[in-house]
């Protein structure tokens, strides 16, 4: 087959996962929508009759909102991040995980930043963190660390966005010249005139790069600062150095957790077991792994650095969440975090996806507890034992967990369903590189086996 | 005129700025409101001035002195009145939560009457209930039926005008009856045996080198619990050297047992024993009165003592007899000693010999005309005079009696007095009720006639002899309401019987009756004199109740315990003293029964879970509470709540009562107490003296990048003497009555979401055998390098340059980054709007903002009051005296464990405190540089 039929392949695939629309997206979209609106009227609900629906008390001022804002912004990361090594390191499967990846930063992001919104007791008055100038001449607090934390978050949402987008632009050009109404009016205003001239192509190659050499340094500050909206404060527990590279890490294990559960559905979904192999799957379960044993590092560091602290909370802290009444929640974590994942050692469960999924499951569901236990135990058990309290999340907390996955959810897809959900650009490169003069006879077998599998999937469906 | 400036003419720019305004006023609100509710103001009315209004406190029968706070003609604070010798300007939690029933919204406005029993009431003007109430004295008088007078104590103009009122109607002498189910009756009946004349003591506490309490929880009724808490506190100030001592006995780990040196316990019924080894021991190691009695007289009580030698005490009693001869020898020794008692929680079938016993004991240690004075006994016919409630019950026992007059009592409400006055009730032809509410005994009456609150009414209180407080009103009544003695004077002269009757109102004569100085005092204080008491010739001269205990004498006696927070005249507390913690358990909302943790482990049941307590046919069901300062042999259930398992006959004061039967029910609730751990888990909060040594030692400096703040010209600081500090809890209701605070009700207090901004923290320190209870009042500590100002993103909490740690509710957007921040979890956060719906939203003190929901607030040291101080201080023309700022919580401290002041003022009261040195500051470690300094406990030792 030569290249250019197989371009035109690629074309047609990527052309029907935003045309042709099944009624099993529909019902999907609609029940992500449902959790969403949930999520929504449980918000208004506080809003109206106050924070007081929540199972917050003195002393656990935070709790599951908060746990979900440092979830959503550790699931933001590793879509950008791995995106932008894979980008530097040239590697031949970023084509097809790339985009995917980065949206989900887009969108997790997007979800993360409502949270510190929706936990405000005067939400209708956030926007008195932003530093604008007013009729009181008053300026944010810029010792706070929520305040770093609104420029973070919001560097960190245009960046990626932009990242997005500015990988997005030569499918833009090639759809909308193809692309007829409504889709393909939008697509040609967006792709702000590429056409895929040489000249275009050569100023692209140049800005390319310094994005992605901007998105990593920031990505890695982004967490740290949200880390720090913790560790700056003195509550045992939080007030830690190591929770800058702990959340970083996290963050990234986390991502590369949800990245393997939007993949193999955006793979199911639309039939892209050619585009997304096994080899994907493969990688990003090696780098699960890997996080996953730093993690397992970073818990035994913290607990060795608690219970040899010199601060009297901390260590009880520490003991208390292993042994006291936290202890659920302390050994799910573990179980989750630094146990599940060692299976990966096994090629068997990182190329089978049934056993992969089940393990990217347990680790987002950990990551999720590890944050709702360093939150919510460490204010339970603070320095005043007389204040000592328990939380547990209300019905309302609940529903808007529910509603900020229906939310991340629901964008996600009508991100795959409005734009390309895979690089057409970078996908018909790759595969130019292996089906060129150049490229071996090994390459080729793949190729056909690109095909092959394309065929295997059509059958499936 | 340069050309590019448009051309307006003034006509025309005139026309659209009119348009302009009218547009915008249509958007603006059409309601008119009264912002001053006066349309021509009384002449010394100033308003955004306060004024304050001495009075009397009615809330129990101490007849503490009162001032009351009014802004533009509305009280919105009650306070102690440093001039009156009872209280001495601090109040107890009741009082300072005696203005919610001023602004109850429940209260009755308007007379109402029934024609029978369990009908519902119809509404009747005032004229219409004072002629019924006529025509039904007119049928009693016709029909020669008696004409009683049922009230709470009341010595002073009101009860003098009953006896005039009732005279006039030429009814005999002793129709007028009190009743008051918290007075110890025995202390009274027990002098009359004793000394042969029913007189009634007052104690110097403060003056006793030796304080032997008999189960007195003085510090909770028992009398007088403001001035007792003055005067223990005065003690312990003198205790440095620690040659003074409070020994307490009794069979539960009081507010008051806590308070003492050491605490004792012996078998519940046991007391007299002990007390009878104690005069033994006084008798015969010479005791300081023993040589001034008369040869036969100590001859006869060697005679009754000589059983009682410490082995045969102690044998009884279950201490050992070292302890006892010890606890003798301090007692005669300690010169003066003084024993009270016997209080609630000892006092059984067998009280007044038990009165009689510590009587006897206090002539033998000389403790009479040192520390224990004799009031002269009463003038016949004076107000206290009236008789109690008993007398009426047998007379209506004996025959009708024609009308009923109840003022403010409520004996239904207590189940051991109800039974018989019930039935009593029943041979009443007619039941007229003044009250403010709708109680038990107002709904089975026939005319129920709202009076005036106490701060809206006149009359005169004489708790003691020499003390005569002025009860003025405070303010306009706030509903229809009529004072009662106006009512009764009004009904006589429509019965033309008005023989030693004022001619005008009653109300008009006592405002006749003093002077601007008097009233301004609060009262009339003079020295009284003391009535010269003598034992009879055989004062022990009785057996000893064999059976001291009711019931079948097995399982755990149960104990009455004395409660701070429940009215004694039988309505229900309010829900600011509903949300007050109970002082010793923490509990609030909910009644409670205490278990020793043995004993529920036994049971099968742990804290929280519902126990049916079983008594003659009679039960209850509580939750529990495990109590480590208990006896094992005992179950405490506050008096409040026991009413349901009281039979006929028994005295409502009488606290020892009866062997019951526990039973395990499987259900449980959750208590609100707002309460973690009472174990410090080795945190070093409430720490004694010996504690802080330790402590010291391991400390280091701490350093900080960062200068201190400048503090120009004022440090505010407060200083928190632990030694003092009873753990009563006046202070937290103080301070929510000052700030506006909201009350939030059982569910959310449940799940600690109570709004003070002061708390007591309650730990039980020691070994089960020795329980160590510690109390730490805890409040925003203001710290110089606060942990909640940094990490707030928009400035809604700074650092002012006096030292306080301000929050601004407007700017505050709620991230309660603070409160996660605090270490001392001193902030609080409104998770509702709370609504002061009328007429409680007359209580709000103008001075301090009303919080919205989704804002944090806390404790501001009282910042309106430093400013009030501060402009006074200015428009004098000198600088702020030291003492003259009084936070709300400082005010009332009854032990003056708080001490507020200028920290960077090195000569006052407070600086000189955060120097001693038992000075430290919680959680100092970590570097918050508080501006409270707290005062580690002095040693107290156990025997």
């Amino acid at each position: 087959m030569s290249s250019s039929t197989l371009a035109a392949t690629i074309d047609r695939d990527m052309q029907a996962s935003i045309t042709r629309t099944s009624w099993r997206f529909w019902l999907g979209l609609c029940v992500a929508a449902g959790f969403a609106a949930l999520g929504g009227w449980s918000w208004s609900q506080i809003l109206q009759v106050g924070f007081g629906l929540t199972g917050l008390d003195t002393p656990v001022m935070w709790g599951s909102l908060i746990t979900n804002f440092v979830f959503f912004i550790g699931v933001s990361h590793a879509g950008t991040l791995v995106s932008a090594i894979l980008f530097f390191a040239r590697s031949p499967i970023r084509a097809g995980i790339g985009r995917s990846a980065e949206a989900m930063t887009v969108i997790a992001i997007m979800t993360a930043g409502l949270f510190p919104i929706i936990h405000l007791g005067r939400a209708w008055l956030a926007f008195w963190l932003l530093p604008y100038p007013n009729e009181r001449q008053i300026w944010p607090n810029f010792h706070s660390p929520l305040v770093w934390d609104v420029f973070a978050i919001t560097s960190y949402v245009t960046t990626s966005a932009l990242f997005l987008y500015m990988g997005l632009l030569p499918d833009l050009g090639s759809l909308g010249r193809r692309l007829g109404g409504v889709r393909g009016w939008l697509f040609r205003s967006l792709s702000l005139g590429f056409s895929g001239t040489d000249g275009e192509w050569a100023l692209y190659e140049k800005a390319y790069p310094i994005f992605a050499g901007v998105v990593v340094p920031l990505a890695v500050s982004v967490h740290s600062v949200v880390s720090w909206d913790f560790a700056m404060s003195i509550t045992p527990g939080w007030h830690s150095t190591i929770f800058a590279p702990y959340f970083v890490a996290g963050a990234i294990f986390s991502g590369v957790a949800m990245a393997i559960i939007l993949l193999a559905g955006l793979r199911r979904a639309y039939k892209l077991q050619a585009y997304i192999t096994e080899k994907h799957f493969d990688i990003l379960a090696r780098l699960m792994l890997a996080m996953s044993m730093i993690m397992t590092l970073v818990y035994v560091t913290e607990v060795f650095l608690s219970v040899f602290h010199g601060e009297r909370a901390e260590k009880d802290l520490y003991v208390w969440r292993m042994v006291g009444s936290a202890a659920p929640i302390f050994w799910s974590v573990i179980f989750c975090n630094s146990i599940a994942p060692l299976l990966c050692f096994s090629r068997r469960f990182r190329v089978d996806l049934r056993f992969l999924l089940v393990i990217a499951v347990l680790v987002s569901f950990g990551m999720w507890m590890e944050r709702y236990m360093i939150v919510v135990t460490s204010l339970s058990h603070g320095y005043d034992p007389a204040q000592w309290g328990h939380y547990f999340p209300s019905k309302y907390e609940l529903a808007i967990t529910a509603g900020a996955f229906g939310w991340f959810t629901m964008l996600f897809m009508i991100f795959v369903k409005v734009f390309p959900s895979i690089s057409i650009s970078e996908t018909k490169q790759a595969q130019h590189a292996l089906t060129s003069p150049e490229a071996s006879h090994g390459a080729s077998a793949e190729h056909s086996s690109l095909e092959a599998s394309r065929a295997t999937g059509e059958s499936q469906a | 005129m340069s050309s590019d400036i448009p051309s307006v003419s003034r006509r025309r720019f005139l026309t659209i700025a009119a348009g302009g305004t009218a547009t915008l006023l249509g958007c603006g609100e059409t309601v008119a409101r009264h912002v001053v509710p006066w349309i021509s103001p009384p002449p010394d009315a100033i308003p955004g001035l306060s004024q304050f209004y001495r009075t009397v406190c009615r809330e129990c029968s101490a007849g503490c002195g009162m001032t009351a706070r009014s802004r533009e003609g509305h009280i919105v604070k009650l306070e102690g009145n440093p001039d009156h010798p009872i209280g001495r300007g601090a109040l107890c939690v009741r009082g300072q939560a005696a203005i919610e029933g001023l602004y109850d919204p429940e209260r009755l406005s308007a007379p109402s009457m029934r024609e029978h029993a369990g009908e519902p009431g119809k509404q009747l003007t005032w004229d219409a209930a004072q002629g019924a109430l006529t025509d039904a004295l007119r049928k009693a008088l016709a029909a020669k039926r008696p004409v009683f007078v049922l009230s709470r104590p009341e010595p002073g103009a009101v009860g003098e005008l009953f006896d005039a009122w009732l005279a006039a109607l030429g009814q005999p002498a002793g129709q007028r009856v009190t009743f008051d189910p918290s007075e110890p009756t025995w202390i009274r009946a027990g002098a009359s045996a004793t000394f042969g004349t029913a007189t009634q003591p007052s104690y110097d506490i403060a003056a006793a080198k030796l304080v032997l309490s008999i189960g007195a929880d003085f510090l909770e009724d028992w009398g007088s619990p403001v001035e007792h808490a003055r005067a223990l506190s005065e003690l312990r100030a003198k205790a440095k050297g620690g040659d003074r001592r409070f020994v307490y006995v009794g069979p539960r780990l009081s507010l008051t047992a806590a308070a003492a040196d050491d605490w004792l316990s012996v078998r519940p019924g046991t007391e007299i024993q002990l007390v009878l080894g104690l005069a033994r021991i006084a008798l015969t190691s010479g005791g300081a009165g023993v040589s001034a009695l008369p040869a036969a007289t100590v001859a006869k009580l060697t005679q009754a003592l000589s059983h009682y030698e410490p082995a045969a005490v102690a044998e009884h009693t279950g201490l050992s007899a070292s302890t006892i001869h010890r606890l003798g020898e301090q007692l005669v020794h300690a010169r003066p000693s003084l024993v009270l008692g016997p209080g609630r929680v000892v006092a059984g079938r067998n009280a007044i010999q038990l009165a009689r016993s510590i009587q006897v004991l206090n002539v033998l240690t000389g403790a009479v005309g040192q520390t224990l004075r004799w009031a002269p006994p009463p003038e016949p016919n004076a107000a206290a005079s009236a008789r109690d409630i008993n007398h009426f019950i047998e007379t209506a026992r004996a025959g009708r009696v024609g009308v009923l007059i109840v003022h403010h009592a409520d004996p239904l409400r207590f189940g051991a007095a109800s039974d018989a006055f019930s039935k009593a009730l029943e041979n009443v032809d007619y039941v007229a009720v003044f009250t403010n509410g709708m109680g038990e005994l107002a709904q089975r009456a026939n005319l129920v006639l709202p009076d005036h609150h106490f701060l809206e009414s006149w009359s005169t209180v004489s708790p003691r002899p020499g003390v005569q407080g002025i009860q003025q009103p405070t303010m306009s009544p706030l509903l229809a309401t009529r004072a009662a003695a106006d009512v009764l004077v009004e009904v006589a002269r429509q019965l033309e019987r008005t023989d030693g009757l004022p001619s005008g109102t009653f109300t008009e004569k006592l405002r006749d009756a003093f002077t601007p100085a008097d009233l301004q005092r609060g009262g009339i204080f003079a020295a009284h004199a003391e009535h010269q008491v003598a034992l009879g010739d055989d004062p022990l001269g009785f057996a000893l109740e064999s059976e001291r205990i009711d019931g079948p004498q097995s399982g755990p006696v149960l104990v009455l315990t004395p409660s701070l927070r429940h009215p004694d005249d039988g309505r229900a507390p309010g829900a600011l003293l509903n949300e007050m913690s109970d002082p010793v358990t923490g509990i609030s909302w909910s009644g409670w029964v205490e278990l020793h943790p043995a004993t529920a482990a036994a049971l099968g049941v742990a804290s929280e879970d519902i126990v049916r307590i079983e008594l003659a046919g009679r039960h209850i069901e509580l939750p529990v509470y495990e109590q480590k300062g208990l006896r094992q042999d005992v179950v405490a259930v506050g008096a409040p709540f026991a009413f349901g398992l009281l039979g006929s006959g028994a005295d409502p004061a009488l606290g020892l009562l009866s062997h019951v039967a526990i039973h395990k029910t499987g259900r449980s609730v959750v208590l609100p107490p707002g309460h973690g751990s009472d174990l410090q888990a080795g945190r070093g909060l409430a720490l004694t003296e010996a504690e802080l040594a330790v402590q010291r030692g391991d400390e280091h400096k701490p350093i900080s990048m960062y200068p201190d703040h400048p503090h120009p010209t004022h440090r505010w600081g407060l200083a928190v003497d632990l030694d003092l500090c009873n753990g009563c809890v006046a202070c937290v209701a103080a301070c929510q009555v000052e700030n506006n605070s909201p009350v939030v009700g059982p569910k959310e207090a449940a799940r600690g979401r109570t709004m003070n901004w002061i708390r007591i923290e309650r730990f039980v320190e020691g070994s089960p055998a020795h329980p160590d209870p510690r109390f730490l009042p805890m409040m925003c500590q203001h710290c110089d390098n606060a942990p909640c100002e940094a990490v707030c993103p928009v400035y809604a909490t700074y650092h002012t340059n006096e030292g306080l740690n301000a929050q601004i509710y407007n700017r505050c957007v709620g991230t309660r980054y603070c409160e996660n921040n605090c270490p001392y979890q001193a902030r609080r956060f409104n998770w509702y709007d709370n609504p002061h719906l009328a007429p409680t939203n007359l209580a709000l003190n103008p001075d301090v903002s009303v919080r919205e929901r989704g804002v944090t607030e806390k404790c501001t040291f009282c910042v309106q009051r430093i400013r009030e101080v501060k402009e006074q201080a200015k428009l004098d023309g000198r600088p702020v005296r030291d003492g003259e700022v009084t936070p709300a919580c400082v005010q009332t401290c009854a032990p003056s464990a708080l001490v507020f002041g200028d920290l960077h003022d090195p000569e006052s009261r407070v600086s000189k405190l955060a120097s001693d040195e038992r000075a430290y500051h919680v959680l100092g470690h970590l570097n918050t540089k508080p501006g409270v300094t707290y005062l580690a406990r002095r040693r107290r030792e156990t025997t």
